[in-house]
Parts: structure tokens; sequence; C-alpha cells
């Protein structure tokens, strides 16, 4: 590798940037509701206190940590393509986190006072100050990175104590956000201490299909763009981790879903036999699940098309399943007597979905833009094309 | 330093609800955001159908769960035992909804339970300070504690009064609201209470009268697996108790 | 709104950082750190409680008829609480959930905020009224000058005033002599026939007293309850409540029997709950007698015994007359032998539906219990066989020894009034002396028909005024005056009020836009409850006579006049001496300080004897009630003791007040009008006065019952508004802004109804809509819809919420005797709409 590669390497093209900023703006639009009316917007409340919002903010906040974890695994052990990719994922990752706590700033009550009053507080006990703690110094870490890769000559791999922080203040970040629910004792769709290592497990197969999918956006769905290592890890390696995470995740998703169904625990059986009776458990288990296993299983070499095909599935079921996750875990009322007949009726209002929108968009925007604002204009992917051929 | 704790008297209890009411004006919540709600739980079969029902303030617990996960600390314990919340810390999270056991917490941003909604009925002259501005507001305010009009975007919760039995004569083993002397003192639920089938009391004073209720009449904390340990006790008596989550949409 | 000065929320968070980009916030955090003393001292109402600014001030409640005493905060001008009086007989510093919503009714924002005339000609439910505000005097004036105009034209009897629920002697209290003065038989009429009159005129037909119990609860060991919403709706509710708390932890504890047609709250506290046939409490009634009497649970010193001392009650075997000696009892040998030997438990399982063993165990529990209470309501009585029903449940308090016993119920004393400063009598001209002949000898009669052949017995027949006047029979009115009182919603049939209203000049005193309102020519608004001043005696209670009083916790908000003083100031406007009368009774101030010149020879125990003492108190009353029935004689009280005994003649005259002075098994008065029982009811002549079981006849078409309860939060329609009423109003179908039909899943099914399912219910008069809710513990055979919702007027919180109302599936039928109008007897019919 040298450094002229990794200077001609393309960036997201236009269409990308296109694409990301229409949705931001719709996203932004849709939210006019939370100005004008606040909360009121929401379906959630004092029911259900945590709805689509919330589901945002893990989804992606899952998202970029597991695209970190990867990334800097890579890193860490100078896999070529995904040491390439450092940049760009490393952005990637950014833009997911920075969505997600966007997402979580639309649905706090007081998002800037959580600025001072989590810090100045120190409350140890609490899951959200570690989560504060590991996700400031995670992005900050991030960002040092990215700014010090300015410089073409930079290689993470030579910053191995830059990385492995990366990679523990997201893996931290993770098992944080598993603790969060795992340690509510009250809620027995959640409780437990394996929820953190659920979560990490449920986090791979994301952070893959996140990073195999932009990629090839990014490269504008040709593998001919791409430097052989990135052929290599997208076409051949990233199919195989995938095949591993997914298959390590259907036996964990098999397994709660064998326990829920199960126990008889006053208010978790409820929840699951609730969840197989509903039309979109059924949709996740086949797009997102059976469809994209599948397709790693029994596709060898998969192409573009193919691997986004696997890829949008593997994020449509676990987007679905941090859904079922996080609200099935507040179904069953808690001492609400007969105010609630059964178990509790949510379905996100259309701001909420603006919020998830508006989380996403930012992701992708970020990650479209990113790499231009910080190192300068980009190469089409064309240009590469060129330099390619004139180098071959 | 007293640790001041209820005592709800289920056979007592005839489930009128005025404690809900008491408690919605004393505190000036709005409608649905029921700090005391009164839980009914219908069961079995015409002709031997069965009708509980459940009074259920908040827990003010010694070792609350709700405390512990919040970041800000914006909810905490004073030392006569009374959990609260301090409105200009709390960032509206909602994590300490999720972890009450025992479901008391309320956020004030939400859906109106009915339209119009009373907030804009009763729209606030005094910007988003405070979410409404009913004209019979309670006159005490203190946002550290959680007291007065909610703000907007926080969360809410049963404060024992605390506005009234902060200001308690200093060693009273139980404030009655019969006595005229501390009736001022005494919670709203408990006060109204028609039936006399709620007591307030420290639980520290072994002479107190709540104390020997839960002696006498073997007192019970609800959900006491939690290990959240409720400073409110139940007498169940014949009152029945709380029986276990029924999708009753599904019921036959 | 404005902008807040300090602190960030999400909403203000969106605004800036819409404006500064998404993620430049972290600069505005030091706004939010602006410390809240900002705040405090923007507030000037954030003072401590009770603080030098903090006032409190006595009145009564307003929200049912039990009157409870209150204490209402004012702090600054504002009311910001309510809570029960501390030293009051009934509230004990207690309140129930109506109590405290109190506030919500002064600061309702949709009250009218002055006297209003209706510009717009035609009425109708969707019909703006083009209300524009008008001045008390015009007003005042405007009324005067119709009054005036059909006094000239000899036709005062077309002006009637009705009222719903009158507190005292300072409002409708009033009103009769304005009737006497004017010349009307139709001032006033009260709602007593949709209210209760069952019970009323069931105890006169038995014991000869119209009215409601006063109830000895702290020393009974035995209520067993008919139908009564005795922890929901069952006056006086909040002290029903206390007693509730005492009666069942007390030594030994009270033992309840509760006898609905549904379960409610006091069913489930009860240690039976018996769900009943609608209209079939007579027959369970006559079945625990003839237990009790076959068993010899009967008490003899009250009922008298057989002459030899042996039981010869056999079931199906008559007795000789001359072997029973009654006592305070009449006819006891005529009731056993032509009714009661045959009403067995077996006979009252079939018709009833409950089980005969239960039946049995009741009557045994009862009959062997002292002292025992038999407490009935509306339930048993709002149905066409409700004066039977309520008779023959009366009876067990005859035959338990009940009525005027320690621990049983009795009737309530008055409070000593004093005189007002000029008697009506002196001040009626030749016209109001000529109507009130013609009144007398029937040439007019009350537009309700009232002592008429067609209503010979009721006390009042409001249900029928709208119908009546609509079909000018007896005549048509042409101005009618409405007092706490809004039929075109509360009665039965209220489709029918709406016509009749449209050809009438309708006055409406409410301050709040109810369904009359809308129908209102005129409306004179009256102040809310904690802005009057304001007298009411209390309720048949404990006997005790007493007397409270409302003083204004608050200057009234709105140009709005007490309803006292809207009837002096319109009596005051009437030519000749009617307006001189009122001229002389000034105000209600006036009457009220007249009224309390009585207490001065009677102070009351808690010290009141003037206007000022009972102002500051809120509450006069002198314990004990007087008199007393132990072991079969009675006494009265001396001052210290009950020790007085007392003759047969005496106890005739002051307390069992039939012709015969006995509690009478065969009524006297039902006996006189035999012909009419004959032709209304069917009964043979000689049977009409026993008290008998009689089948109930159900109105309207249809297989299922409808059961429209009241509930705890309900406040007499005014609570239709508050939405803290609505938010928590509906424990057993579990609402929240809604109510539901409650319908057992059996019924459901086979009507394809689901859970959840959108109903429609029909009668022979109309339809409604109603969500469905599965409520396996009601009965299979009724539908229990509340009747709080369903309002198309009454403000923004009332108007078109929850299902509709089920007055509107009532067709208006009435007890032939009692005039009770058969609220509970509707039949309809349910599909999936």
């Amino acid at each position: 590798m040298t450094s002229t590669n990794q200077n001609t390497m393309v960036q997201p093209g236009k269409g990308l940037q296109i694409v990301a900023i229409i949705l931001l703006v719709i996203g932004i639009i849709g939210l006019y509701p939370l100005m004008s009316e606040g909360g009121r917007a929401f379906n959630q409340g004092s029911a259900l206190p945590w709805g689509l919002p919330v589901v945002t903010y893990a989804f992606l906040a899952l998202g970029s940590f597991a695209v970190a974890i990867v990334n800097m695994l890579g890193v860490l052990t100078k896999q070529p393509g995904l040491c390439r990719l450092v940049r760009r994922n490393l952005m990637l990752s950014l833009g997911l986190s920075i969505g997600a706590v966007v997402a979580l700033a639309l649905e706090l009550g007081h998002p800037l006072r959580s600025i001072w009053a989590i810090p100045l507080n120190m409350q140890i006990r609490s899951p959200l100050l570690w989560m504060g703690v590991f996700w400031s110094l995670y992005i900050i870490s991030m960002l040092v990175a990215l700014v010090w890769l300015r410089n073409s000559d930079n290689r993470l791999e030579n910053r191995q104590g830059l990385a492995l922080l990366i990679l523990v203040t997201a893996l931290g970040g993770l098992f944080t956000q598993g603790l969060v629910y795992g340690m509510m004792a009250m809620r027995p769709v959640w409780f437990g201490s394996a929820t953190p290592l659920y979560f990490l497990i449920a986090a791979l197969p994301l952070g893959l299909a996140l990073m195999s999918l932009f990629t090839q956006i990014s490269y504008g769905f040709r593998r001919d763009a791409m430097s052989p290592d990135v052929q290599a890890l997208i076409g051949d390696l990233l199919p195989k981790y995938l095949l591993v995470a997914m298959a390590v995740y259907t036996l964990t998703w098999i397994a709660r879903i064998t326990t829920g169904l199960w126990t008889v625990q006053d208010g978790h059986h409820v929840v699951f036999e609730h969840m197989l009776g509903s039309g979109l458990f059924w949709f996740e288990a086949i797009v997102g699940i059976v469809l994209p296993l599948a397709l790693l299983l029994f596709v060898r070499k998969p192409s573009v098309g193919i691997s986004i095909v696997t890829g949008v599935a593997i994020i449509i079921g676990l987007f679905i399943a941090r859904y079922e996750f996080v609200i099935g875990g507040q179904l069953v009322p808690l001492f609400k007597g007969s105010w609630e007949w059964g178990l509790i009726e949510y379905a996100p209002s259309m701001t909420e979905w603006m919020v998830t929108l508006t989380g996403a968009a930012l992701a992708i925007v970020i990650y479209a833009f990113g790499e231009r604002l910080l190192y300068g204009k980009p190469i089409h992917y064309q240009a590469n094309q060129q330099a390619q051929k004139e180098a071959s | 330093m007293p640790k001041w704790g209820m005592v709800i008297d289920l056979e007592k209890c005839t489930g009128c609800q005025a404690c809900t009411t008491a408690c919605s004006m004393e505190n000036n919540t709005v409608p649905g955001e029921s700090w005391q709600d009164v839980l009914f739980y219908q069961d079995g079969e015409y002709p031997s159908s069965s009708f509980n029902w459940l009074p259920r303030p908040c827990m003010q617990c010694e070792n609350p769960s709700c405390v512990h996960v919040c970041p800000t600390k914006a909810t905490y314990i004073t030392d006569d035992g009374v959990v609260l919340i301090d409105w200009d810390k709390c960032i509206g999270c909602k994590y300490c909804m999720i972890a009450c056991p025992y479901g008391v917490r309320f956020y004030t941003d939400e859906k109106p339970l009915l339209e119009p909604d009373v907030k804009n009925v009763f729209a606030s002259d005094r910007g988003e300070a405070q979410s409404w501005a009913p004209p019979f507001q309670n006159p005490n305010e203190d946002w550290s504690k959680g007291i007065g009009i909610q703000p907007d975007g926080v969360v809410s919760k049963c404060t024992f009064c605390y506005h009234k039995i902060s200001k308690a004569p200093e060693g009273v083993s139980d404030l009655d609201p019969r006595d005229p002397e501390l009736v001022e003192y005494v919670p709203a639920c408990v006060r109204t209470c028609a039936p006399e089938a709620r007591y307030f009391g420290d639980l520290d004073n072994p002479d107190s009268h709540v104390n020997k209720l839960i002696g006498d009449k073997r007192g019970v904390r609800l959900k006491d697996e939690t290990g959240n340990k409720p400073k409110v006790y139940y007498l169940t008596g014949e009152g029945g108790s709380i029986p276990a989550f029924t999708d009753r949409t599904k019921s036959s | 709104m404005s902008e807040q000065p300090f602190g960030l929320n999400r909403r203000r968070f969106l605004q800036v950082s819409g404006a500064t980009g998404v993620l430049a916030g972290s600069g505005l955090t030091l706004t939010s750190l602006k410390p809240r003393e900002a705040l405090a001292k923007q507030n000037p109402d954030a003072r401590p409680w009770g603080s030098k600014d903090t006032k409190i001030t006595k009145s009564i409640c307003h929200q049912c008829p039990a009157r409870c005493g209150i204490d209402v905060y004012t702090t600054n001008g504002r009311v910001h609480g309510i809570y029960g009086t501390i030293d009051h007989p009934i509230s004990n510093g207690r309140l129930c959930p109506k109590g405290h919503l109190g506030t919500y009714l002064l600061y309702d924002p949709d009250r009218f905020k002055g006297p209003m005339r209706r510009t717009n000609p035609e009425k109708g439910r969707d019909v703006d009224p083009g209300f524009v505000p008008i001045s008390w005097d015009e007003a005042l004036d405007l009324v005067a000058e119709r009054l005036n105009n059909l006094r000239k034209k000899n036709e005062s009897h077309r002006f009637a005033v009705l009222y719903g629920r009158g507190w005292g002697a300072s409002d409708a209290g009033l009103q009769g002599t304005f009737g006497q003065l004017y010349g009307s038989p139709n001032i006033a009429i009260g709602h007593s026939s949709i209210c209760s009159d069952g019970s009323m005129i069931a105890k006169e037909l038995t014991d000869g007293n119209q009215s409601y119990n006063a109830y000895d609860y702290d020393h009974t060991n035995y209520i067993l309850n008919f139908g009564a919403g005795f922890l929901e709706a069952f006056r006086p509710y909040n002290n029903n409540m206390q007693v509730w708390g005492r009666i069942r932890t007390k030594s030994p504890k009270t033992r309840v029997t509760t006898v609905d047609v549904r379960m409610s709250t006091t069913m489930a506290a009860s240690d039976r709950a018996l769900m009943i046939k609608p209209g079939t409490d007579g027959a369970f009634a006559l079945a625990i007698a003839h237990v009790m009497l076959t068993e010899g649970l009967w008490n003899r010193e009250f009922a008298g015994d057989f002459r030899d001392g042996r039981n010869q009650f056999r079931a199906g075997e008559t007795i000789s007359p001359d072997n029973f000696e009654e006592r305070w009892v009449k006819d006891m040998a005529r009731w056993w032998n032509e009714e009661v030997k045959d009403r067995t438990p077996a006979w009252a399982a079939e018709i009833t539906t409950l089980p005969e063993q239960t039946i049995l165990e009741v009557a045994r529990e009862f009959g062997s219990t002292r002292p025992a209470i038999a407490l009935f309501e509306r339930g048993p009585t709002a149905h066409s066989n409700g004066a039977y029903n309520g008779m023959a449940i009366h009876a067990l308090n005859a035959l338990t020894g009940a009525l005027f016993a320690e621990g049983g119920l009795f009737y309530q004393m008055g409070p000593p009034y004093g005189d007002l400063p000029v008697n009506a009598d002196d001040y009626m001209d030749d016209h109001a002396r000529t109507m009130q002949e013609r009144i007398s000898t029937g040439e007019v009669p009350r537009v309700d028909m009232k002592g008429t052949d067609k209503w010979p017995m009721v006390k009042n027949m409001q249900q029928e005024i709208g119908p009546n006047s609509l079909a000018a029979d007896p005549y048509k009115l042409d101005t009618i005056m409405f007092y706490l009182n809004n039929p075109i919603w509360t009665s039965p049939n209220p489709q029918v009020w709406e016509d009749a209203m449209r050809e009438l000049f309708v006055i409406d005193t409410s301050p709040y836009p109810g369904e009359t309102a809308m129908f209102a020519d005129l409306v004179l608004p009256d102040h809310t409850y904690l802005e009057r001043l304001q007298d009411a005696p209390t309720y048949p209670f404990q006997g005790f006579p007493m007397t409270q009083i409302r003083t204004p916790a608050i200057k009234p908000l709105h140009d709005t006049k007490v309803y006292g003083d809207t009837l002096i100031e319109i009596g005051k406007r009437i030519e000749g001496p009617m307006g001189d009368y009122y001229k002389a009774l000034d105000n209600t101030e006036n009457v009220l300080r007249h009224l309390a010149k009585g207490f001065e020879n009677n102070p009351g125990d808690n010290g009141v004897n003037s206007f000022e003492s009972w102002k500051e108190k809120g509450v006069w009353y002198r314990k004990p009630y007087h008199w007393r029935q132990i072991r079969g004689e009675f006494y009265e009280w001396d001052g210290e003791r009950y020790s007085k005994q007392m003759s047969e003649a005496e106890v005739a005259e002051k307390l069992i007040k039939t012709p015969s002075g006995k509690f009478e098994l065969v009524s006297t008065k039902l006996t006189n009008h035999a012909d009419y029982i004959n032709r209304e009811l069917g009964i043979p002549r000689q049977r009409a006065g026993m008290i008998q079981w009689l089948a109930p006849v159900y109105t309207g078409e249809g297989n299922l019952h409808l059961v429209t309860p009241k509930l705890a939060l309900h406040a007499e329609g005014r609570g239709a508004n508050l939405p803290q009423a609505q938010a928590y109003i509906q424990p057993i179908a579990g609402g929240r802004g809604n109510i539901y039909l409650e319908i057992h899943p059996k019924t459901a099914r086979d009507h394809g109804i689901r859970n959840g399912d959108k109903v429609r219910l029909k009668s022979n008069i109309g339809e409604i809509t109603a969500t469905a809710r599965y409520s396996p513990g009601q009965r299979p055979d009724v539908l229990i819809l509340p009747m709080e919702l369903g309002h198309w007027a009454q403000g923004r919180w009332a108007k078109n919420q929850g299902p509709g109302h089920s007055g509107e599936l009532t067709e208006n039928k009435s007890d032939a005797i009692t005039g009770l109008a058969s609220y509970y007897s509707a039949m309809v019919s349910i599909e999936r709409a």
C-alpha cells in the first residue's frame, strides 16, 4: 500500500450526498410537530416511556459501535482491506453515533441540560453516566484519529493505542447500552447479565452489514473501482464474517424466543406470545434472518446486487429486533390496573418516524460529506479508474 | 429525623378515588397524570366474579431503583426518606420511569389524555416555565423537590405532599388528619380518605400508630422481591392482593 | 406562548438548533444554567401553604345532595384547595372524589359570563343560540314583562319553574311563595320523580313518612342493601364511606349483603354480592320475610307475636288473625295469608335468578342478626313495580324491628329557622287568591297532572311536563324557568323535551352552557357554589337537626347573580303587592339573617347562635335525634336520655304517621286508590294495599336490560365538564376519558361483538353508540352503560365525549304509584356498529 493509493481512494458520490440531504431535509421538516407541540407529537408517553426515538438511538448506536469494533479489530490485526477503509469506516461510526445522539436529543426533555447535569452530578450508579463517559471518549478518540489521519502518511495501524482506545470505548458503550436494559429487574424481557452480550451479538452483523453496504455505495456499486484489498474484503471476507455473525446471532435469537415462550414468569411470556402473533415478527424472521442467512450460505461469491440485498435485509431485520426489544420490554403495564386492559398499545407517530429518519439521514450526511470536509475535494471514482488504468 | 411511611388498609378502602382527585388538585397534575392512582382488577365470571382495587401512591422506597438509574441525581431521596425529583436537573430521559417497578412516574410532555388539552385551555403565561397555568394552582412551589406546576419535559411523581409533611412539627409520631393541629401537614390523600384507610407516620418511631398497624395487622409491601423496600405498607385483610398480569383484551 | 427566559427543553432546543446548526448547541448551556431565583421573582403566588394571605372559608359542597362541609382555601383571590371541614358532622374533614374538583366548577372556562339573550329564533341540538350579552336590569325587566302580561291575561299558570338540586330556604325554598303570590301551581316543580321518589313514597305508604331515612349505621350489625350504590352514589356518600371504614373494622364487624344488577365497588366490598334480575328485588324481600316468619326470626317486640307464643307460620298454611297479637305492625295475618305464605325461597329463586340456598342463607343471617337494616334506593324502585318492591323491602325493617331503634333507621328533623320578615299571606292580591281557589278546586291542575286522576299519589311528575306542554294537555306553558335542572338531557326520552322547549320561552339559570341552556331564550346565570351565600339543611342523615351555609370563598368571577336574588329581583318587578313582598324581603342575605334568628334560642352544639357564627362555623346542628324505639316501646329525649315513654297517639303523630299509626303491611292509602291501582296495574281491588309481588313490566324492545348506574365521580351532570372526573370516572370498565359498555363475553359473542368493538344500542325510542368491553363479571342479560356521558352541550370536555346518552334509549314510563320514572326498566338490543 502506498500513500498514492490512499490519496486516490474514492469518496462517496454525489448521488449519496443528494439522497442524504433530501432525507435529512424531509426529516427535519417532518419534525415540525415536535417543535410546535412538543412531546404531544409522540405516541410514547407515561405508559410506554421509550418509543421509536429510543429504538432509533439504540439501533444507530449499536451500528456505530459495531462498525468501530470491526474497523479497529481490522486495524489492530492489520487486515489490509479494513486498514484501507479505516477513515471511511471511522466516518461511518462517527456519523451513526452523531445520528444516534441527535435522535436521543430529540427524545430527551432537556437535552442541553444533560451536557452539564450528567458530569456535574456524577451518579456513578447510573449506566447512563457510563454511557456518557464511554460515548464522549469514543467520539473524541475517533475525532482525534480522523484529524490525525488528515496527513495521508499517517496510518492508524501505527497508532495501536488510539485504535485500542476506540475499540475499548466502543465495546464499553455497547456493553453499557446492554446494561441500561439488562439491569432492569422489574422488566423481565430485558433483565439479565447476558443482555450486554446479546447486544454485542446483535450489533456485529449490523456493523458488518452497514460497512459492506456503505462501502459499496461509495464505490458506486462497482467492485472494479475498488482496490484489490477492498475487493477481497467486500467480496469475500465480509460475507464470511457476516455468515458467522449472523449464525451466532440467529442462535441467540432463537434462544431468546424459546426462553420467552417457555417461561411462566409474570410479564415475560405474554410479550413473546404477543410478538410472535405479529406480522412484524415474521417479517423479521423471513426477511431479516432467513433470507440473508440463505444468501450468505448459498451464494459463494455474492455479486454487488446480492450483497446489497443481504446487507439491507440484515439492517432491516436488526432494526425490527431493536424495536421489538425496546418496545417489548415495556409492553406489560406496571401497576396500571384496568386502566390498561391488555398489553400497552403503541404505534409510533409520524413525528417519531421523522426522528428516525432525521437520525439516520444525519448519519448518512456526515458519512457522505465528512471526508470531503475533513480531507478536501473528493476524487470521483472515475478518476480513480483512470488512475488504475494508468497504473496498470 | 422521621422516616415517613404510609399504611393503606385495603379492607377499609372503598375504591372511591378521592385520594386521586385530592392529589391531582393539591399538586395540579393534569388529567391522567395520576400520582395517586387507584387500580382496579376484575376477575372471575358471573355469578362468582370478584373485583379488587388498590390505591397506589409512590412507594417511596428505601432502596429506590429510580434513584440509582438517574444520571443527573435529579431524583433523590431526602433525609426523611422521601423520593423527590429536582425539576431543574431532570433531563427527561425517563430512565427512572423505566426503572420504577410500581409505575408511579409520569412524563410531563406527552399526548393529553383528554381533548381539548387542559394545558392549552389554561395556557401558561409564564412561557414554558410552567407547562400550564390552571387558575387554581397551589401556591406552593419548589422545583428542587418537584412541587408546583410541572414544567415540560421532566418527570413528575408523588412527593408524599412534601410541601406539607416537611413542615410538620418535630417529633410527631403520626400525622393524624383528625387532629386539627396536624391536619395541614397531612398528605392530601391521607387527609381526605373518607373510610380512614390511610395512615401516615414515622416508621422509625416504634410507638407510631403506623408501626403498630404494620405489626398488628401484618402489613405487607408490594413487589418486595425487587428489593426496593417500599415505605408504603398495605394491610390486606380481606382486601385481596394484586393479580399477575393477564391480557384482558383476550379474556374469555 | 412567550419564550421562557431560562432552561432549554426539547422544543426550545429544536428551535435554537434549527437556527444554529444541529450540533452547535453546547454554547447555549449557559442559558440553561440560569438560576431559578429568576422564576421565583416572576411568580408572586409562590408562597408557602397557610401564609397570612391564605384564607379558609366555610362552605358546602355542591356535587351531590350530601352537603358536606368544606374548607375552601383562597390565596390572593384564587381558590386553590378544597378539603372537608374537620368539625362538620357529615364531612368530618373528609371528602369524596367529587368534592376536590369544585375549583374546576368555579373556573370552568365555558361558564356564562353574564346574562344572555338569544338572537337565533331557531332552536335545536347543533343550532347556535346566538347569545348576546344583556344587562341584569334588561334581563329581569324582560322576564317581569312576560310574567306581568301572563297575569293580566289570567294565564299565570302558564309560567312554570322547574328545579333540580334545591338547597334550602334561600333558593328553592323561596319558590313556593313565589308561586302562591304569582298564582301558578307550577312554581315550583321539583325533580324528585326523576330522582328517587320510589323510596320516599314506599315509606309513606308503609310507615307514613314521605321521606328518605336517616340511618344509625354505626350501631348496626347487618346491612341488607338493595340496589343502593352505598360506596358510589348513595347519599351522604362521603359519610357512608366514613361509616364503612368504621363498621367494617368494629367488633362485631357489620356484615353487608348487597343486591344489585351489576358488579360494582359496593357489591365487591360487601360480604355477599347477589346479582339479581332487574326489577325483582321485591320477590327476594318477600322470600326473606317468609323465612323470617316461618323460622321465627322476626322481632316480636316490634311486630307482635302469637298469643300462645308458638310460631304458627308454616309455608303455604294460613293462620287465624285472632291468634296473632300485633304490636306496631298492622295486618300481619292478612299479609301472611294472602301473600307471604307462598313466597318461599324456591318461588323467589325462579323470579330473581338467585339460588334458593342463597336466599335462605341471607334470610337467616338477616333475621338472626340485630340490629339489622334493610336499605334500598332507586335500584328496586325505578321500575313499574317500584312501590311494591320498596314496600316489601321496607317491611323487613318492621320485621327486624329496626324502625326508630338504635342501629336502625328513622327520619330527619328540620332546623329551627326563624321567620321571614314578611308573611306571604299578607301580600296576595285578587289574582293570587283567585288562582289559589282555582288550583285547589282542580280547575287549574298542575301541568304535570300531579294529584289528578292521572297521577293521584305522586309527589311530582317533572318528566311529564315537556310532553304535556307539547300536547297541550292539560295546557301549553308559555314561559318556563329552570334552576339546577337540565331536563333536555336528564329526562327519560329527552328528545320530546327538545320539541316542547322549542315552543316555550325558556329561562335557564345555570352558570353552565348545558343542553337546556342551548334551548334558552334568556340565560340568568347563577353564581357557582363557591361564590354563593346560601343555606342548606341536611338531607336525611342521622336524624338530629342540622343546617349548613355556603359563604362565598371569592367574589363572583363574572356578572352572575345567586338564584335566590334572581327570584327576588323578578318578584320585585311584579305589579301589585307581590312586588312589595319581595321589596320587603330585599335579598337572600336578609332572608338568611332572619332564618338564623331561630338559632338564638337554639344554639348549636358547636356554639352557633347567630348569622355570623353560622357563617364562621359553616354549620348549625344539635344532637341527638329525639326519639327511640327500645324493645317495642317508644321514648322521647328528655335532654339527657330517652326516658319519656310515648303513647300510641304520640307515636302516630310524630313517628309512624300512617292513618292507623302502625306500620301498614296493607297500605290504607293504596287501598283508598284501589280503583286506580286496579286500572293501572291490574291488581285486584281488594289486594291493592297489600305489600305484594308484582312482576315488573320492562319497557322498550330488545332482549337485554340496560343498566345505567351513577358512578362515584358523577357530580349530578355537572361533573361532565370536569376533565379530572372524565379522566378517572370509570374504575370497573377501565376508562380514561371514555366509558365502556360492559357486556358479558358470552352475550357479546352471541351478537358477534368483539372486545373493543363499536356497538349500537337500540330501543323503541332511539339508538346510541358505545364501545363494548368484555366484562365476564356481569350478568349475561344486562348491558351496563353509566349515565354520565353523552352530552351534546355542557362545555368543551363534556361535549361529544364517550358513548351516547343512555336517557335517549329510556322510554318515559313511570311507576303509577310513586311516579318515579322507570329508568331501570329499559330493554335494548345490541349490534356491531
